[in-house]
């Protein structure tokens, strides 16, 4: 049976091979120039060195590619979901195939089981070796830079990529079971998946334990170079990607309030600013200018990939209950 | 060793066709004593029918004591039908050849022929029971 | 004594409202060759997916040589079953199919299954995808039969080949069955085959059996009557009349014998042949339901 499951699975896991090794050398290489330009502006740097200017450096010249990779690391186990698990069964009951080999002295359960082994077994490992690599990559990149927490970097890094890959291809099969057809098995797995992401990164993520929160004053903020936008309008002012070293800041735009917790009105500003020759942030500064945000703090981040992990294969589990429920009855 | 066939329009069994035709190939005398019959195999990769059938036919030929197996080697015939008419055959044949040629001379088809022959046959039976 | 090849009781399948089964209760014994025909549509393939275990029934029971369908590997190596289509895997070889056969079935007789791909003259590393219809069927019959099993079940393994194909596999079939000491049943719209090969017969229309039984069994018990209209002699206890047409001057009975002689008055009537006996219950079924049936096509 694992021959004939192999076998059937020799193309798919020809492109998965193939998709591995070229991104292995991608990888590689984006691997060791990061390194390079690490090491020349950190650790071999002898004068005039700003950290803070390096970590702009740093993030500018590969904050985008590792983003895409991220994005692409997530991508791959929706597609294997849709191009390796839901044709798992329904390329069989579209060409009557299973009739064929639930006829022979294998009964279904195993014929499923081994499916689900090897099928489950090739994503896992395929994920897995792509997140492995892009983890390597990427390490002095997430350490120096540290926003390895943010959805698109947590969800592509360490463990979480192995649930997701697990939990891809069993929605795909079991879709694909209780659909029977390949198309619609691909589509609803696709958007199951995309939906599962979003869902995790906006609703259950954010929330699996109470966030911390943080008031913190401009006058900080700007010395340790971690606002990204700060905007006043007629409404008042905000503080928009603010980063905590490490944390994931779930408060996208944070309101700027004086000492006194008031808001800082646009009249106000523009007072000071005219008042004389200061500048907007020295003006803020005499306000005592603040805001508060709410985050995760980066000592959770092995928690909640465990978590991420432990959610994907629960899930996983109760797909692979439904399967087996379904198959010995037959496709009535 | 003989080949069968089988007529699907006769109406009669399967297995009685099998068995008519080895009555009817020892009575011309294709069929000798102790010449073998095809095994069920052959048979039935021959005309694709079901080897119960063939078996069927031959413990009916054994049963008549025309033939009789051995184990291992096959079912081979221990008697004949054929009978001293067997040398008034050629002669016989030849006078029926005379005979439908007039026949058909008349104006008699195929058809009108063979009822005639037929008819006439159970006649015959009819006045002597 | 060995257990019946397939023992129904009262067994019933249904799709929704949909009934494709109703009823049936039958026991076919062991080493038969059972021919299974009726209209498209009347619950043969239905019936027999039943007995592979590919499906489940609604109601009823179901033994297949003394057990549930499909319970456990041991009862699957027991059992052949060729799918309607005879279904194989396009992209695997001749051979392929042959080495899957040997890893899935734990009789698997490789020396059969070789020989008989020589016999047929397939080439091994052909992909099964670019055999034709025939070739298809004899190696769907080939995986079924090497894996050595006690019942081989075809779902109209012949419906789609052509003529000579259609013997060839017949051909091979009985060569099987002459060798291997294996019961089949078989489903087919093509009487002239069933009465080929069949020593045993289920009539199936409007989802019920119509009859069943030993063919010769069978034919020997149905009688046709004719005579002038309404002056038909008294039928005797356990003769049943299956069917009465009427012209203007003359009445035709179709009866059937149910008991052990054949009454006085039945003894100079014909019998009918496989043909006329099973379109007669067809026909029967058709207007009992009040459906038109159609009629089984016989191809001779």
């Amino acid at each position: 049976m694992i021959w004939l499951t192999l076998r059937q699975f020799r193309i798919q896991s020809l492109i998965g091979a193939a998709a591995i090794a070229a991104t292995a050398i991608y990888l590689a290489v984006l691997g060791t120039t990061i390194r390079t330009v690490y090491d020349r502006n950190v650790t071999d740097c002898t004068s005039a060195c700003d950290e803070g200017a390096a970590r702009q450096l740093i993030a500018d010249q590969f904050g985008l590619t590792l983003m895409l990779l991220g994005g692409f690391l997530i991508a791959v186990p929706a597609l294997i979901g849709a191009f390796w698990g839901a044709p798992m069964i329904t390329r069989e009951l579209e060409t009557g195939t299973h009739r064929l080999v639930w006829n022979q002295s294998v009964t279904r359960r195993r014929w499923l089981t081994i499916k689900l082994a090897v099928g489950g077994g090739a994503s896992v490992i395929t994920v897995g070796a792509l997140s492995l690599m892009l983890t390597w990559a990427a390490h002095p990149y997430d350490t120096f830079v540290d926003d390895r927490f943010t959805p698109l970097t947590f969800a592509a890094r360490n463990l979480a990529p192995l649930g997701y890959a697990a939990l891809a291809f069993v929605v795909g099969l079991t879709v694909g079971l209780l659909t029977r057809r390949t198309l619609a098995a691909m589509a609803i797995t696709l958007v199951a998946l995309i939906a599962f992401q979003v869902l995790m990164a906006n609703m259950v993520r954010p929330n699996m334990f109470e966030p911390e929160t943080d008031t913190v004053t401009v006058a900080e903020a700007r010395e340790a170079g971690r606002i990204d936008m700060l905007g006043f309008g007629p409404d008042g002012g905000t503080v928009q990607g603010y980063t905590v070293p490490g944390a994931w800041v779930l408060t996208d735009a944070a309101e700027v309030v004086d000492g006194e917790g008031n808001t800082i009105s646009h009249e106000q500003l523009s007072a000071c600013e005219s008042d004389g020759t200061t500048m907007p942030d020295e003006c803020l500064t005499s306000m005592g200018a603040q805001f508060t945000i709410e985050y995760q703090p980066g000592d959770r981040y092995w928690t909640f990939q465990w978590i991420e992990l432990g959610l994907a294969l629960a899930l996983t589990a109760i797909l692979i209950g439904v399967a087996f429920w379904k198959i010995p009855r037959g496709l009535n | 060793m003989i080949d069968f066939h089988l007529d699907p329009k006769s109406g009669v069994a399967p297995y009685m066709q099998l068995v008519q035709q080895v009555q009817q190939a020892l009575r011309l005398g294709m069929l000798k004593v102790g010449d073998q019959l095809p095994t069920v195999k052959h048979v039935v990769a021959k005309i694709a029918i079901n080897p119960n059938t063939v078996l069927k036919a031959y413990r009916e030929l054994e049963r008549q004591g025309l033939v009789a197996p051995k184990p291992g080697r096959g079912t081979f015939i221990t008697a004949t039908l054929a009978d001293d008419s067997l040398s008034a055959h050629q002669a016989l044949r030849t006078e029926l050849e005379h005979w439908i040629a007039k026949a058909e001379a008349a104006g008699l088809d195929h058809d009108a022929i063979q009822a005639l022959i037929t008819t006439t046959l159970r006649k015959t039976h009819q006045g002597k029971p | 004594m060995n257990p019946p090849i397939l023992h129904t009781k009262a067994l019933t399948k249904r799709y929704g409202h949909h009934t494709a089964l109703t009823d049936v209760t039958l026991t076919l014994p062991t080493g038969s060759i059972v021919g299974l025909v009726g209209p498209n549509g009347a619950g043969k393939s239905t019936l027999l997916a039943l007995t592979s275990g590919l499906i489940r029934p609604t109601s009823g029971t179901i033994e297949v040589l003394g057990s549930p369908p499909a319970a456990d590997a041991a009862q699957l190596a027991r059992v052949g079953f060729v799918a309607q289509d005879t279904p194989v895997y396009a992209a695997l070889t001749v051979d392929e199919h042959l080495r899957m056969g040997r890893r899935l079935n734990p009789h698997w007789d490789a020396r059969l299954a070789a020989d008989r791909i020589r016999q047929i003259g397939l080439d091994p590393t052909k992909k099964a995808g670019r055999l034709s219809g025939g070739q298809k069927a004899q190696l769907a019959l080939t995986i079924a039969a090497a894996k050595r099993p006690e019942l081989l079940i075809f779902d109209e393994p012949v419906a789609a080949l052509d003529p000579l194909a259609r013997r060839a596999f017949l051909q091979n079939l009985m060569e099987f069955v002459a060798d291997l000491d294996v019961s089949v049943i078989l489903s087919s719209h093509l009487l002239s085959d069933v009465e080929r090969v069949c020593d045993h017969l289920i009539v199936l229309a409007e989802s019920r059996v119509q009859i069943a039984g030993d063919t010769e069994t069978l034919i020997a018990g149905h009688h046709r009557l004719v005579g002038p209209r309404g002056d038909l002699p008294d039928l005797p206890a356990g003769v049943e009349v299956i069917s009465a047409d009427h012209t203007e001057r003359q009445t035709t009975l179709i009866v059937r014998n149910t008991g052990p002689d054949t009454p006085r008055a039945l003894r100079e009537t014909p019998n009918l042949d496989l043909e006329d006996m099973v379109l007669t219950y067809l026909h029967r079924a058709g207007r009992i339901t009040g459906e038109t049936t159609t009629p089984v096509e016989a191809t001779r």
